[in-house]
């Protein structure tokens, strides 16, 4: 009797527990599982995650599980992730990298149910959006966006009776003030530089395409660095160094040497404002758009950019709903003020709050007259850039043969992305 | 033979026949799925237009092959690595048998030396790195700091195209010395005195009881060492990337290097396998003449 009764209620328990477990899994089911990679700053994890949080709350039927990965391993880790299609459902990539990802099947569009995601060609700039849009479809949101402007010490301004109000307007004036700045000891060691390129690909890009350069031929639809225009400018980078001699490549990183009031100007991109009050808190800094070449020349520079992505194994309602959160007006300010990204979306870029932001308005002035590039090769991006600049200035070769030489590797390197680019 | 004579007969001959293979089947199937598969599959890649995230994978013969010996920067990394080989391999055996001489014999504080000559094979390499770029550092750093007090003019060590892949090798050998050190130490205490004491009654000179007793015992040893430095100098990568990142102007872009970009950088896994298999191709031909010409045993048992 008594054995019965301890049968009878394990069943019963048994049979609650499984019911329970049953109900448990149904209601774990009907939660979207959104697993979410981006590449790593702290600042942007930190964001990005108190975005999730929230994101959340107002969509309780959605999961976010954010995995911030260091740049250096990215896309290590997401090409066989995607490859093996175990990867996660939304991520960023390069804008000029949506073309080929899309065509190899990885991607979806936006969900067009989602509002956001059917205004996009009204809601943002064209300069960050364009490559987004493949076979009349948008892929992803523009985020990560940077152009370049000049960074510059305001006291090392005053102590060589410059004023501080007044930037450089245009490179030969750059050139005077750096002049103006760069001191040496009795040995002729550069104890502080004028200003700095660092001869980074997307500086020198942008100081080719304010010189008038295209960098492009529409007739074979790939990169063409050969023009005066883009010599000029090349020469005149690596002038800085070898000629006027107020860049110093001994010093070492230009990041530390600005840091360290070593450094009057830097070219650099807006995400450096974050970078320096992080490092340097009490540092002194400004900004101002680039010199123009010369006087009322173009102040247009480079616009790199990156796109958040949903992959083709995401719920694609959920996953669009969360990159467009991600890129909603709202996160923007947060992105602007937490990271210095620059905001993509139109309404953003006339706001009051940052025209009267005296390290803001510079960077909101460049982003409207910013160009993005019309290559897909990330090696464009900077290390071939950078290559040219060091033929000329390491080995001595004229700017036009380093051209030639680069014009050459960059057909090469865009044909192979064409090539995975194809329908 | 009784029933349970035949039983134990059985189990015996299982546990010498079958057991063994259970035991090393976990490592093998391991050793095979992480190794041995992907090395076929790569093969097989290299002759493939391969994107990663492509489905199709279509199918191109040796053009792989062709347009790599055709690539400019190929030869250059090829002939880096060459150069970082040939730099790095000689210079750091040979450091590291004289270490582990001198740490054999009785002199004080010999632990403390040991541990002295390790402590940069247990050191992270991006650490490492770190502080390798300080002592580099054109203004600041120790090395110039030195030769400046000798009255040499400081150098860019790693932004001057012709000292980068001398600067990489340095720190390559110093990273890597401990390590094969105490390969040679422990070759070196596996030597039994009574060679060296039967030498020396006859009267042989220091030189001549390394010359024909240490070295020939040792053969096995440099043997090994050689030819895993070797192996792992042509497959350099690491230390490159955080030092250099193989500029200035490709001057220290090193093979592995230049297959990492080819892949995560251009998607071009096709080429990138192909470059990997003649680079494996490079290295056999190089560990067979090894095998070829030192690698007969001496004993004196």
């Amino acid at each position: 009797m008594k054995r019965t009764a301890r049968r009878m209620f394990c069943i019963v328990a048994a049979a609650l527990l499984l019911i329970s477990l049953a109900s448990g899994i149904s209601i774990a089911k009907r939660k979207t599982v959104i697993i979410h990679w981006q590449h790593h700053t702290p600042a942007r994890q930190e964001m990005v995650e108190a975005f999730a949080i929230e994101f959340m709350k107002q969509n309780p039927d959605i999961e976010i599980k954010i995995e911030s990965i260091p740049e250096a391993d990215y896309f290590q880790k997401l090409l066989p992730a995607l490859a093996a299609g175990s990867g996660p459902d939304t991520f960023q990539i390069p804008a000029g990298q949506v073309l080929a990802y899309a065509r190899t099947g990885v991607l979806q569009p936006l969900d067009t149910s989602i509002p956001e995601a059917k205004s996009i060609e009204a809601d943002f700039m064209a300069s960050a959006a364009s490559r987004l849009k493949i076979d009349g479809k948008y892929y992803g949101f523009p985020v990560d966006t940077a152009t370049v402007v000049l960074f510059y010490n305001p006291k090392l301004f005053k102590e060589a009776g410059l004023d501080p109000n007044k930037p450089p307007q245009t490179w030969d004036e750059l050139v005077k003030y750096a002049k103006a700045m760069t001191k040496r000891d009795a040995a002729g060691v550069t104890t502080q530089m004028g200003v700095a390129t660092g001869g980074y690909g997307p500086v020198i890009i942008s100081l080719m395409l304010q010189n008038g350069a295209t960098l492009w031929d529409a007739k074979s639809d790939l990169p063409d660095f050969n023009s005066k225009q883009a010599a000029e400018a090349l020469q005149w980078s690596t002038a800085l160094v070898a000629d006027y001699k107020v860049e110093d490549r001994a010093m070492g990183s230009r990041w530390n040497a600005f840091r360290q009031e070593k450094l009057a100007m830097v070219f650099a991109g807006p995400a450096m404002i974050g970078s320096f009050k992080a490092t340097a808190p009490n540092l002194d800094f400004r900004i101002a758009e680039v010199p123009a070449p010369k006087a009322g020349g173009s102040k247009s520079t480079l616009l790199t950019s990156w796109a958040y992505v949903t992959a083709k194994k995401a719920q694609s309602d959920a996953a669009t709903k969360w990159v467009a959160y991600l890129t909603s007006e709202s996160a923007q300010k947060q992105w602007i003020l937490k990271t210095g990204d620059l905001p993509t979306r139109k309404a953003l870029l006339d706001l009051a709050d940052y025209k009267k932001d005296p390290l803001l308005a510079p960077c909101m002035e460049s982003m409207k007259k910013a160009t993005s590039a019309p290559w897909s090769a990330r090696s464009l991006d900077d290390a071939l850039i950078r290559k040219a600049y060091e033929l000329v200035l390491l080995k001595g070769n004229s700017p036009e043969s380093a051209l030639s030489y680069l014009t050459t590797e960059a057909v090469k390197a865009e044909k192979e992305q064409k090539e995975l680019a194809m329908p | 033979m009784s029933r349970r004579e035949a039983g134990k007969y059985r189990l015996y001959k299982f546990q010498r026949t079958i057991a063994p293979y259970g035991f090393i089947l976990p490592g093998t199937v391991f050793y095979l799925m992480v190794t041995i598969i992907p090395m076929f599959t790569g093969f097989w890649m290299s002759f493939r237009n391969w994107n990663i995230i492509r489905p199709t994978h279509p199918f191109v013969g040796l053009a792989n092959y062709d347009m790599i010996l055709h690539d400019p920067v190929f030869w250059q990394s090829l002939k880096n690595t060459l150069v970082y080989t040939v730099g790095v391999v000689p210079l750091q055996m040979g450091l590291a048998l004289l270490v582990a001489l001198l740490l054999n014999t009785e002199i004080r504080g010999k632990a403390f030396f040991r541990l002295l000559y390790y402590l940069p094979v247990v050191t992270p390499l991006s650490i490492a790195a770190v502080i390798w770029q300080w002592i580099y550092h054109p203004q600041v750093g120790l090395l110039n700091a030195a030769l400046r007090t000798f009255g040499v003019p400081g150098q860019n060590w790693l932004g001057d195209p012709k000292l980068a892949m001398l600067s990489v090798i340095i720190v390559a050998v110093w990273a890597g010395l401990g390590y094969r050190m105490v390969i040679f130490l422990a070759a070196l205490q596996g030597i039994p005195d009574t060679y060296y004491e039967a030498a020396m009654i006859d009267g042989a000179s220091r030189f001549a009881l390394f010359k024909y007793i240490t070295l020939p015992l040792l053969k096995p040893t440099t043997m090994y060492v050689l030819i895993t430095s070797m192996i792992g100098s042509f497959q350099v990568f690491g230390l490159v990337n955080v030092l250099t990142g193989g500029g200035p102007l490709d001057a220290t872009n090193v093979l592995v290097k230049y297959i990492h970009r080819r892949a995560f950088g251009d998607l071009q896994f096709g080429k990138a396998a192909a470059m990997s298999f003649i680079l494996f191709g490079i290295i056999l031909i190089f560990t067979v003449l090894q095998w070829k010409f030192l690698g007969r045993e001496v004993s004196y048992d």
